[in-house]
């Protein structure tokens, strides 16, 4: 069970499909930053004075195929 | 007062929630990966900034061992984190930045994690976080 509604989590896939590649800035529905980096999210909400704004990432395909740190790989012995 | 999850991309190699960083004046919320390996919470530094987190008096810096090596970092007071639902206040973390691709910045370390009942079921890919009061 995922603690979000799933409308939400619906809304947030819409916006990750859009943006793949990209770090968003998001609050309520409004697209406020999308950039290729965390940084620059972090530096424009700044700037703007924005309270309360959630900051993700929509990852590619390959890199949906990594772990955290490693690449994970099932060898075959 | 606790949640489930399910775990990223249908199994449990990255136990990943959503948790509400505040600090003086500002809210951010982020993705975080909970680290049962890393001794402290990590925040990067344009979040530490953002959230105007002020320096911890009783340890200004901790030294990490990290891939790279040792290294010293500043260690901060987050206001209040919430993840689950469940609410710690004035939580040491360290200020380190994760470099890019990784897909999150924040790390729960130990010192959240111990405050909490964090169950895993593999099996399941499910994990759940739980008040243990």
């Amino acid at each position: 069970m995922d603690s979000r509604l799933p409308e939400e989590i619906g809304f947030l896939e819409m916006v990750k499909r859009s943006h793949i590649g990209k770090w968003i800035g998001l609050k309520e529905t409004d697209v406020l930053v999308v950039s290729d980096s965390h940084d620059e999210v972090l530096r424009e909400l700044r700037k703007r004075n924005v309270d309360g704004a959630y900051v993700f990432y929509s990852p590619t395909e390959m890199e949906k195929q990594y772990g955290f740190l490693f690449l994970v790989r099932e060898w075959k012995l | 007062m606790g949640f489930s999850f399910w775990c990223a991309n249908g199994n449990c190699r990255k136990l990943i929630s959503r948790v509400k960083l505040q600090g003086k004046r500002y809210t951010v919320f982020e993705d975080a990966l909970i680290d049962t390996g890393a001794a402290f919470t990590v925040v990067p530094p344009e979040t530490a900034e953002f959230l105007e987190l002020e320096i911890d008096k009783r340890l200004p810096k901790a030294k990490l061992v990290t891939a790279s090596g040792i290294i010293e970092t500043p260690v901060r007071v987050l206001e209040k984190l919430e993840v689950a639902g469940l609410e710690t206040r004035e939580l040491q973390v360290v200020v380190h930045k994760i470099p890019d691709p990784a897909p999150m910045k924040v790390l729960l370390g130990m010192n959240l994690v111990e405050k909490m009942k964090l169950v895993v079921d593999g099996k399941a890919s499910q994990f759940t976080l739980e008040d243990p009061d």
